[in-house]
């Protein structure tokens, strides 16, 4: 396995010159940008219905639109809310297409599942939370994931799924509070009235 | 501090500093605690080395220099510069005219709020080009403007024109007609300039850009057809964006359909 660094670890200033030398066909920050943000994009993009060649597969069309679309990448701005809007484009194409595919294919082709832990976090406190944050609606599991993961801040979450802040913030209290009684209801913790 | 006034810090990032009432409540509070916890050790594993390969080698087979777009505040110039050049242009060739059939504030009121909606949509537009520049004001929004702006013009006309038809309602259609020819160009125009961009939606890409087509239509009609009655307006004036609009709409889905798929 490559060696990955949190995305939310790095300055973010590192992100965005990388993007700008990207811009420039700097073919070192491209090979760089695609190690950095890959794995927290895969993570992103995988679903526990799919499998793992899909979740690849889309991860590699994500690339694709970003490189197609690189030069509407503003350079000052902050880069994760640009990479997530295509990304959050891609993965939403890739449920609807998936969608047609199984109603066509699901009987000729046996699926192997994504294993979860092929993508979850190394922290095992953190796999059983996100394995619990999986199980949250999509709108919810979208937000933590931005905010959680990606280490964006609410408005930047907000500019990358085209909401507003206070949007944003609902979904967030929202999923905590699901995480919290899922947390009770799995017998791990007393439920508490908060 | 209960759960619920902790989720403010839950919103920080990682290696936020907390106050001490909130440090107490997660000594105290295990459910909270497994989820501050949780959060932070929230590392995805790094990519195997034949995936980052082959990522590495579709961005680098192609790689060359691109010049960034210019900004959301200049291509919404480009986009209202095209609406007011086509609509004066379209107003020219059918002769200004309303100034002598209507009052200050009936051809002062339906201006603004064509022109006024125009420059919104153009802002609108001119973020939907470019991914992550959503407009958190709503203002700008282009399914918020398409959910008001013609409302808003159909209350304008019913408010301010007579509700009378001096002549048969059929004979309107001309003026349909010519803001949908002078609608065209601009379409096409916008079209061009979309394109440049990364349209991430383009169902409502195409509708906001067809609503802006037709208002420049509907803006040439408004110097230049006499009918100051609110059906006339109401019907054959307000169809030109609705139908722009429309159209937009479909041919973005269909373009959305038809995107290649890998």
């Amino acid at each position: 396995m490559a060696e990955a660094v949190p995305v939310s670890d790095l300055e973010p200033q590192t992100l965005e010159n990388l993007m700008t030398r990207y811009q420039r066909a700097d073919p070192d920050a491209a090979a760089e940008l695609v190690r950095q943000l890959s794995p927290v994009l895969l993570r992103y993009l995988s679903r526990p219905v799919y499998t793992r060649a899909y979740a690849e597969d889309l991860l590699q069309e994500c690339w694709l639109r970003i490189h197609k679309s690189r030069h509407t990448y503003r350079p000052g701005s902050p880069l994760l809310p640009w990479v997530f809007a295509i990304a959050r484009h891609t993965r939403v194409d890739g449920f609807r297409r998936r969608g047609r595919i199984e109603s066509h294919e699901l009987a000729l082709e046996e699926f192997q599942q994504l294993p979860v832990s092929a993508t979850m976090p190394v922290d095992v406190e953190a796999q059983d939370l996100y394995r619990l944050v999986e199980e949250l609606p999509e709108s919810q599991r979208e937000v933590i994931f931005m905010m959680k993961v990606s280490g964006m801040s609410l408005e930047e979450v907000a500019r990358a799924t085209s909401s507003t802040v206070g949007a944003v913030k609902q979904k967030a209290h929202r999923a905590y509070e699901s995480l919290r009684a899922k947390l009770s209801k799995l017998g791990q913790f007393p439920a508490k009235k908060s | 501090m209960s759960c619920k006034e902790v989720d403010q810090f839950l919103d920080c990032g990682p290696g936020a500093a907390l106050p001490r009432e909130a440090a107490e409540h997660l000594r105290s509070c295990e459910r909270c605690r497994a989820l501050f916890d949780g959060f932070q050790g929230a590392v995805p594993h790094g990519l195997a080395p034949q995936l980052q390969g082959r990522l590495e080698q579709a961005v680098l087979g192609s790689l060359e220099p691109v010049k960034p777009l210019p900004s959301a505040r200049s291509l919404a110039a480009g986009f209202s510069l095209v609406f007011f050049a086509v609509a004066g242009a379209g107003a020219v060739a059918l002769g200004v005219a309303t100034p002598k059939v209507m009052n200050p504030v009936q051809l002062g009121v339906v201006f603004a709020l064509l022109a006024g909606g125009a420059v919104l949509l153009a802002i609108a537009l001119s973020r939907e080009m470019l991914p992550g520049a959503y407009a958190l004001n709503r203002l700008y929004c282009s399914k918020v403007l398409l959910a008001w702006l013609l409302p808003a013009f159909l209350l304008a006309v019913a408010a301010l024109f007579p509700w009378r038809a001096s002549q048969p309602f059929l004979a309107g259609f001309p003026c349909t007609l010519a803001g949908l020819l002078l609608s065209a160009p601009a379409a096409v125009l916008f079209w061009l300039l979309l394109r440049r961009g990364a349209v991430l939606s383009p169902g409502t890409a195409g509708a906001a850009s067809g609503l802006l087509a037709g208002l420049a239509g509907a803006l040439a009609l408004h110097l230049t057809c006499i009918m100051a009655e609110a059906p006339h307006l109401a019907v054959w004036h307000v169809g030109v964006p609705v139908g722009c609009a429309l159209a937009g709409f479909a041919i973005g889905r269909f373009a959305e359909r038809r995107a290649p798929v890998r």
